[in-house]
């Protein structure tokens, strides 16, 4: 239903035509109980062992049904940071054109034909303090590798100083020889999104 | 991210392959060459040089419109952007042009700019339904839809005909 053209664009979820403008709040939520006030509803974590950053302080398990669960974790510094041999953060990521691999979406001419490559987008005062210039072939070097990449500092992708963009679609700007082989030990996700680089004219 | 990473092991155990064929396996005739997996046709061994693609250089109101994929999509700039970027709060040289709604619902003139539509004008969150005087904020970033074309040779062969679709 969320491809009818009358619900388009609404908040999610949608109910009876209508968009959810906040979630688990009486007066935008038709889920939430009446009278209720905030109710954050739903099967997952009735009930909770309660602790502190050390860790569980009360086995038993506490009911906490209705209520926002947040969890508390402790800060994890990054793996790597940039320093003075590789001076600048790299970030991964996707473009619009080429949400996923690019498998399906570089095979439909007019998207191919927006963003036929990936590039390495920086800020415009990086790449004039490296001798790079807009459509310039760029290494980018890491600990673990490097590969070239085409400078773009115009694009819809401007990155703060100090830090480059190359998305991942591409295989022949292949990324992943760049960035970190390092995976966070809570939630399991890859650290794709941020290593140290440095950026030189090829 | 994750298919990604596949796709890598994947080819990281046909260059082991590779090399395996080198003793004398017959393992060689059935492997699969890494620079012929994958859209690039570039093996992830190696590092080519990207090249360079250049957008239309067509000076606004010499080109030709573009055809739309599908109704609804947002059109495709056809003229040469290289000046007008970045966009930014100050400067949008493309409302210059394009902010014309006297034009909405009459024949665009040969070489004359598509106007921006009413739907653009319009605050779909908090007024739907509402044609204002000026353009929302929330579209004032153009090139975040709308994207100019490269020269780039197709990568796979595709039949997808615009009009057909319709």
């Amino acid at each position: 239903m969320y491809f009818r053209d009358d619900v388009r664009g609404l908040k999610w979820p949608v109910v009876d035509g209508k968009e959810t403008h906040w979630r688990f709040n009486e007066a935008y939520d038709p889920y939430v109980k009446k009278g209720g006030g905030f109710d954050f509803y739903g099967k997952a974590f009735k009930s909770l062992p309660s602790g502190n950053l050390e860790g569980i302080t009360k086995p038993e398990k506490t009911s906490i049904e209705g209520k926002a669960k947040i969890f508390f974790r402790p800060y994890a510094a990054p793996v790597e940071q940039p320093d003075q041999n590789y001076d600048m953060w790299l970030s991964t990521g996707r473009v619009l054109e080429h949400w996923h691999s690019g498998t399906m979406t570089r095979r439909v001419r007019e998207l191919h034909w927006a963003v036929p490559a990936a590039l390495i987008y920086m800020h415009p005062a990086d790449a004039k303090a490296r001798g790079l210039k807009q459509e310039d072939t760029a290494w980018i070097e890491s600990r673990r590798g490097k590969i070239k990449a085409t400078v773009e500092t115009k694009g819809r992708n401007r990155p703060p100083k100090g830090m480059v963009f190359v998305p991942w679609f591409d295989e022949g700007v292949f990324i992943n020889k760049v960035t970190l082989d390092s995976t966070c030990p809570i939630s399991k996700q890859t650290d794709f999104k941020k290593c140290a680089v440095k950026i030189y004219k090829a | 991210m994750r298919y990604h990473h596949v796709l890598a092991g994947i080819q990281f155990l046909a260059g082991i392959a590779l090399m395996a064929a080198g003793t004398g396996s017959t393992l060689a005739e059935q492997t699969i060459q890494t620079n012929t997996m994958g859209l690039s046709r570039s093996s992830v061994f190696d590092v080519p040089t990207p090249k360079v693609f250049h957008y239309n250089n067509a000076q606004p109101g010499e080109s030709k419109l573009l055809p739309r994929a599908y109704l609804g999509a947002p059109p495709q700039i056809s003229h040469d952007i290289g000046d007008f970027l970045p966009i930014t709060a100050q400067s949008n040289m493309c409302i210059t042009c394009h902010d014309q709604p006297g034009q909405w619902g009459k024949k665009r003139e040969k070489g004359m700019p598509t106007p921006i539509p009413s739907s653009h004008y319009t605050d779909l969150r908090n007024a739907p339904g509402k044609i204002t005087e000026h353009l929302i904020n929330a579209r004032y970033s153009c090139n975040q839809c709308h994207v100019p074309q490269t020269d780039a040779a197709p990568l796979v062969e595709n039949t997808f005909h615009s009009r057909r679709a319709r």
